[in-house]
């Protein structure tokens, strides 16, 4: 292994590990062995594991390690792709040719709705990076805290999963022939709220300033900081405009309060035909859509789900901060 | 100064009730004298400035977007209180040229109305107005507590301290409620500008003077009219609105001040003008300070406007400054140069 990963195309790997140990001693090692390959790794995970994985390895490795605190980038799940694009082109403009990866976006305490998008993103780190060569992705699950539905889930979305997160021991549970990516759940639907507590409006070009009003009096009510309140109206506005320009002309919003978070909800009869569509950073050259983009920077997740039977639904959630206080 | 203190502390009574509600079935509520404006209007022309729902507070909504409500207790001119009623923090009595009275609205008319909502901005508005319900539906019969204990105490004989000990008692259990109401929510009424023990130490002092006072109704505010925005509210002189933005030009030094919500009902107009702004030869200030939304297509076309050197971005709210770098424009306005000396007012 010290030849380096000898990995030529995108390598997406699951690691079932068991505590904290495990944990250290596998990501280590795996980060160690690519640095003695002169591999540069990007290691996400919690601000914890990062000061012990930052014992074992080195402050940053010789400047070939860069550490990132997955609680804050992937406090919105769909913000974790970008992160590992931007690392990825970055060693590319460098001229490096094979790089690692170590990311763990779910932990315990995760709320449905964020472990459902979890799943839907590392599901989509298959298509996003398809076409990434000499990159080796590693997304430690921990299955002595996880719930089994958690790592039944992670089999699925991992073309390879290993058990023990120790290289030497790994043990390639399905090989890569044999992965068939998830479908797209994109079409699946979403959990309904109960209906009493939702305010819902219709609307179309004249009317969108409506929906603006909406989310600021409801937002406010549920207790939102102004700051926040702003983002949310920002947020819900851009996907109304969607719905209007590209989306039937008209939607319907609709708003209710969840677990603490502010939710809103337009949907429209649009299709939406790209998985990556709220995950690909807008240029610098001012083309190109950034609406979705832009949505999932200003909130705390991002639902999207589309079918040509349905039309679309984008759900965002804002945190109301009741949690935190 | 704070709607906050305006409706949690300050509420007006009024005591003129036969004066303005003499056409209405039943009174609903009466406006006090003091507030009275008048307004010259000639013949029999509706005034602009009239109030649409002067008179129909209690529904459940109102359908104006600029409405403030008010909590205020009615009492008769010999200070007898007739209830506990909701108006608008804008209402004022108007009075025409006929000597009539009418329920006017402070800010003026519906396009006056609707720039003072812009300036606002929607969010602090609602974020103001949820805390004033969250406060009352706390202490619902806080208002009422207060009028009754200052009643007992006027009506009491010189020789007496009982009514007058209680209404000290009264009053300074209000303001320990609203500190601690206050203080709970502190950072956001901060995000308002509003500091949470400069408001408490502002209602101990007004309500310590009312409670000295001959008055049975209590102060409004300072005397000011509801919140205001950050900046005055531009002259409508010779300035464009369209929609929900109200644009205006200046010249030496070129200047284009846009006030209230950016979005795709006024794109085009915004559009236009910034490319007859940079048309003029002369770098133009663009003056973002009463913006309070802009949508991302809003964004991108003040950048690209200041991409080309001709136009610098000034005051800008950090609202327009947090959505200019979640839709990844900030790196792209950083290339421009003449907005490196982006102005930030807050």
């Amino acid at each position: 292994m010290t030849s380096g990963h000898g990995v030529r195309d995108f390598r997406h790997e699951a690691i079932l590990y068991e505590g904290e140990t495990e944990f250290l001693e596998g990501v280590a090692a795996f980060v160690i062995d690519g640095l003695a390959a002169g591999e540069p790794s990007l290691v996400m995970v919690s601000a914890e594991k990062i000061d012990a994985l930052r014992g074992r390895i080195g402050a940053d490795g010789d400047g070939l390690v860069e550490y990132r605190d997955m609680s804050v980038v992937g406090a919105n799940p769909a913000r974790i792709i970008p992160a590992w694009v931007a690392f990825a082109l970055a060693q590319e403009q460098r001229g490096v040719v094979r790089m690692r990866g170590v990311g763990e976006p779910i932990w315990p305490g995760r709320a449905a709705a964020q472990l459902e998008e979890c799943h839907w993103h590392e599901a989509l780190i298959n298509t996003a990076f398809a076409h990434l060569q000499g990159f080796w992705l590693v997304c430690p699950y921990d299955v002595a805290v996880l719930d089994p539905s958690v790592v039944r889930e992670a089999r699925q979305t991992h073309p390879l999963v290993s058990d023990g997160a120790a290289p030497e021991s790994l043990r390639v549970h399905s090989l890569v022939e044999e992965f068939v990516a998830p479908t797209f759940p994109l079409s699946s639907s979403l959990p309904q709220p109960d209906s009493a507590a939702v305010t819902e409006i219709a609307f179309d070009s004249g009317t969108a300033g409506e929906v603006r009003a909406l989310v600021a009096a409801e937002g406010a009510r549920a207790g939102l900081l102004r700051s926040r309140l702003e983002d949310l109206i920002l947020a819900v506005s851009e996907v109304a405009t969607n719905s209007i320009e590209h989306g039937g002309g008209r939607g319907v919003a609709r708003i209710w309060v969840d677990d603490g978070d502010v939710v809103c909800e337009v949907a429209d009869r649009g299709v939406i035909s790209d998985p990556l569509v709220d995950r690909r950073q807008p240029g610098a050259d001012l083309s190109g859509p950034r609406g979705l983009w832009t949505v999932n920077q200003l909130c705390d997740l991002v639902q999207v789900r589309s079918s040509r039977d349905t039309g679309s639904v984008v759900r965002v959630r804002v945190n109301a901060g009741r949690k935190l206080a | 100064m704070a709607s906050l203190v305006q409706s949690a502390a300050s509420l007006t009574v009024y005591t003129r009730y036969h004066d303005c509600a003499r056409d209405t079935p039943g009174w609903t509520f009466v406006l006090s004298e003091r507030q009275s404006i008048p307004v010259s209007v000639s013949g029999m022309t509706e005034p602009s400035d009239r109030c649409g729902f002067g008179l129909a507070f209690e529904r459940p909504s109102i359908d104006c977007p600029a409405f403030q409500r008010s909590q205020f207790i009615a009492a008769t001119s010999y200070g007898k209180p007739l209830g506990t009623h909701i108006a608008c923090a804008h209402l004022v009595v108007g009075e025409l040229s006929t000597n009539q009275f009418y329920p006017r609205c402070s800010l003026g008319a519906v396009p006056d109305r609707m720039r003072w909502l812009g300036m606002m901005g929607l969010a602090r508005l609602e974020v103001q107005r949820a805390l004033s319900a969250e406060f009352e539906l706390q202490h619902p019969d806080a208002l009422r507590e207060l009028i009754a204990a200052k009643a007992t105490a006027l009506a009491e004989p010189p020789d007496s301290r009982s009514g007058r000990l209680a209404l000290a008692a009264v009053v300074r259990e209000f303001v320990d409620e609203f500190g601690a109401f206050v203080s709970t929510h502190a950072t956001r009424l901060e995000e308002l500008g509003f500091s949470a023990s400069d408001l408490t130490d502002r209602v101990a002092i007004v309500l310590g003077e009312w409670q000295r006072s001959s008055r049975l109704d209590l102060p409004r505010g300072d005397g000011q009219p509801p919140p205001r925005p950050d900046g005055p509210l531009p002259s409508t002189e010779g300035a464009q609105v369209s929609g929900s933005v109200t644009i205006s030009r200046a010249t030496n030094p070129a200047a284009l001040t846009f006030v209230g919500s950016i979005d795709q009902t006024n794109l085009n107009a915004v559009d236009a003008a910034l490319t007859e702004a940079i048309a003029g030869g002369d770098v133009v200030r663009i003056d973002l300070t009463g913006v309070t939304f802009c949508s991302v297509a809003g964004l991108r076309l003040l950048i690209r406007a200041a991409k080309g050197g001709m136009i610098t971005l000034a005051g800008m709210q950090p609202q327009l400054q947090r959505a200019l770098t979640a839709a990844g424009l900030a790196s792209v306005a950083a290339i421009a140069s003449p907005i490196t000396d982006l102005e930030v007012a807050i």
